[in-house]
């Protein structure tokens, strides 16, 4: 095997290591950064990582083997910043890693976009009726007519017996109603 | 001393552009564009062959449009990596004089006499000759190069581009955005971050990036751009409104008559340069018209700036709908642009300029010369590229969605654009019916959920896998964007983890075949020295 003389071979030999276990790391632990980090952080290791792992700073390296294991770490660190510099997706991420699911949900993959887009689509009702009942409910509450969003509200329940969210918003709107 | 000058060997940097192109290297660590023998620092993207054989290249080329119309190719990057039927290809065969015809696959052929040649010949031509030039003056062979394409460059365009390069002869370390290779020019990243944003009309082709410059950190935040917009576009302006005035004169129709559309073409860009320093410019085409009788007519005029700028005010709108754009992918305003550099010819028009600074409330920066700018940070990509001292770290994105095709004509999203390069996203795919042998998928790459709204990149077969009832052999497909943005994909099967063979059809490229016979026919071909 073709060794690289620009390269301390410990830090080749550690690269390598780097890169045949990237599976089993998540986002945070590839870019090195808390899962509190702020965002501005993120993007300083992200620039840092892409500087030490950089593909073009090895395209002469006569070693193969540290050529796309460099390759891998850089594609890698490059799916974490992507992922974690989107709030929402950071959110539903970092939530998903501490799941028992984690395992699965190292890489933010299908499953991932499909939960986020369910999550999304229930956060104002499960059904095309109770989303716009709903939607209506919280313009009337803008106006301050809190009278007219609990009736379009309970309305809403008709449709969606089970929605948590939906039993809540109605409990905190009665609550403002007693006071 | 010795030992140090041949560290790392010579490698240019290649801007083809639309309209022109150049060559720059790295002379005494300094980016350097270089001349030919005539002293011409940009060259015209023409190709013309000519009756006795030779081939012309350049601005010889260019003159021979009007004189040898129908054996004379220029603008040929509006067609690479196009398919036939495409919009802008539609458009070419209304407006050039030369022939464009349909290749196998859709593709798109232009026929000399009898020969058929893609439009990766005719750009193999024109980097042939660039690599001469680089040659003549270093007195060294020169083959590695880093070529550039817009930023809003498909795969197939990209993937046409560097076929291209191949057919020319050249190792191409590398394809690199335009307005990223601007950036580069500009040598920021002296320790200070800037927000910069790189509004670069070409001949035929608009691009805005937006770049966060740390230290020594290239990196790409977003990027926009419209391939079916740029300075070839203004000409056309004054080329119409041109003929609209000679047929108000001598009630004649010049734009039926090929011969008359090319002058009125080449009066176009002279004014419109003209404009850049004069408040008014003088048109005057001797000869431009016989009628039945054989009396010759000429054709005088005079156009003002004010009048010209009204003529392509909807066209400067339309560069700041792709600035918005980018802004806001980069969730930024106009305001928090630390600086704007211009880039491409085009943007010396004063109409630019101003409206470039209203827009940014900022003086753009124009220090590099807009035609050589980008040449140049290709000549510094390729150097750092075989430099082992690396020393600016790029961080470019893909410009487009790439798109799954899924059932009844739609798409979706696997990797979205303005995502860093190189990225991957792998997708699993069971079979759908008993003892199945190929999985087939379509990609696309486009902003549009409908898969007839975005470019078509290719069918991909798998086949190799194990055979069993259907759902139980589950495969994984990886799609790779590379550091040239251009689209790999690679599938294995799950269980056994043996690769699959991947076939690709229905795509608009070349086969390695038919790259090897154009590569033997471009070492053919007689390119002439005047």
């Amino acid at each position: 095997m073709a060794e690289d003389p620009n390269v301390h071979p410990v830090w080749a030999a550690e690269t390598k290591h780097i890169a045949s276990c990237l599976d089993q790391l998540d986002y945070y632990q590839v870019l090195g950064a808390a899962t509190d980090a702020p965002a501005e952080e993120l993007k300083i290791r992200y620039h840092q990582l892409q500087r030490n792992y950089h593909p073009d700073a090895f395209f002469t390296s006569p070693d193969p083997e540290l050529r796309d294991a460099v390759r891998r770490i850089a594609k890698r660190v490059a799916e974490a910043y992507v992922i974690l510099r989107d709030p929402e997706k950071r959110a539903k991420y970092t939530r998903d890693i501490a799941s028992p699911e984690r395992v699965k949900k190292l890489r933010y993959n299908d499953e991932s976009v499909r939960e986020q887009r369910i999550e999304k689509e229930q956060e104002l009702g499960k059904t095309p009726q109770g989303r716009q009942l709903w939607k209506k409910a919280e313009e009337s509450v803008r106006k301050g007519d809190v009278a007219a969003a609990l009736r379009d509200l309970k309305t809403a329940m008709l449709f969606e017996k089970d929605n948590e969210r939906l039993k809540a918003r109605i409990g905190e709107l009665e609550a403002q109603v007693k006071k | 001393m010795l030992a140090s000058l041949s560290v790392t060997e010579l490698a240019m940097g290649i801007d083809l552009g639309t309209s022109y192109s150049c060559v720059a290297i790295i002379e005494d660590g300094v980016p350097t564009v270089i001349p030919n023998e005539w002293g011409e620092r940009t060259h015209a993207s023409v190709v013309s062959f000519m009756d006795d054989g030779r081939v012309l290249v350049g601005n010889d080329a260019k003159k021979q449009i009007i004189t040898n119309p129908d054996n004379t190719v220029y603008s040929s990057k509006r067609l690479i990596g196009r398919f036939f039927f495409s919009e802008e290809v539609r458009k070419a065969r209304t407006v050039v004089p030369y022939n464009i015809v349909e290749g196998p696959n859709n593709s798109v052929r232009i026929r000399i006499r009898d020969t058929l040649y893609s439009p990766q010949e005719v750009a193999a031509i024109i980097l042939k000759e660039m690599r001469q030039i680089a040659e003549n003056h270093t007195g060294q062979t020169v083959t590695k190069a880093v070529i550039t394409v817009p930023a809003y460059f498909n795969d197939n365009q990209r993937q046409a581009t560097k076929d291209a390069g191949k057919i020319a002869g050249l190792e191409v370390l590398r394809i690199i955005n335009e307005p990223t290779a601007a950036a580069l020019s500009y040598g920021f990243g002296q320790g200070y971050n800037q927000r910069v944003a790189l509004y670069d009309l070409g001949g035929g082709t608009f691009d805005v990036s937006i770049l966060d410059i740390g230290d020594d950190v290239f990196e790409v935040v977003s990027t926009a751009g419209d391939t079916y917009l740029g300075g070839d576009d203004f000409d056309d302006r004054i080329m119409h409104w041109l003929a609209d005035s000679f047929q108000q004169q001598q009630n004649v129709d010049l734009r039926q008559d090929k011969y008359a559309l090319q002058k009125l073409k080449e009066a176009a860009e002279k004014a419109k340069i003209g404009l850049s320093e004069h408040e008014v410019v003088q048109i005057h085409i001797p000869l431009i018209y016989t009628d039945e009788n054989g009396y010759s007519l000429d054709f005088s005029t005079t156009l003002s700036r004010a009048e010209f700028n009204q003529m392509v005010m909807d066209l400067v709108q339309r560069t700041f709908k792709v600035c918005d754009e980018a802004l806001q992918s980069a969730r930024l305003t106009a305001n928090e642009i630390d600086c704007v550099i211009l880039v491409g010819g085009p943007t010396r028009l004063p109409i630019i300029r101003s409206s470039v600074r209203h827009y940014f409330q900022k003086q753009p920066l124009t220090d590099v010369d807009p035609d050589e700018v980008v040449a140049m940070g290709a000549a510094i990509q390729a150097h750092a590229l075989l430099d082992t001292q690396q020393s600016t770290y790029l961080l470019d994105v893909t410009p487009l969605t790439l798109r799954l095709a899924t059932v009844g004509g739609y798409t979706e999203k696997i990797i979205d654009k303005n995502t860093p390069i190189p990225i991957d996203r792998t997708r699993c795919f069971t079979t759908a019916s008993d003892n199945q042998e190929k999985v087939k998928i379509k990609i696309f790459q486009g902003e549009s959920n409908l898969a007839k709204d975005n470019t078509l990149l290719g069918e991909f077969e798998f086949s190799g896998f194990k055979v069993a009832a259907r759902g139980e052999v589950t495969i994984e497909v990886t799609f790779e964007i590379d550091t040239d943005g251009i689209v790999n994909v690679s599938a294995r099967d799950v269980e056994t983890g043996t690769q699959a063979s991947t076939t690709i059809s229905l795509g608009s490229g070349l086969s390695d075949h038919e790259v090897a016979q154009a590569q033997q026919r471009n070492e053919g071909l007689m390119v002439s020295n005047r």
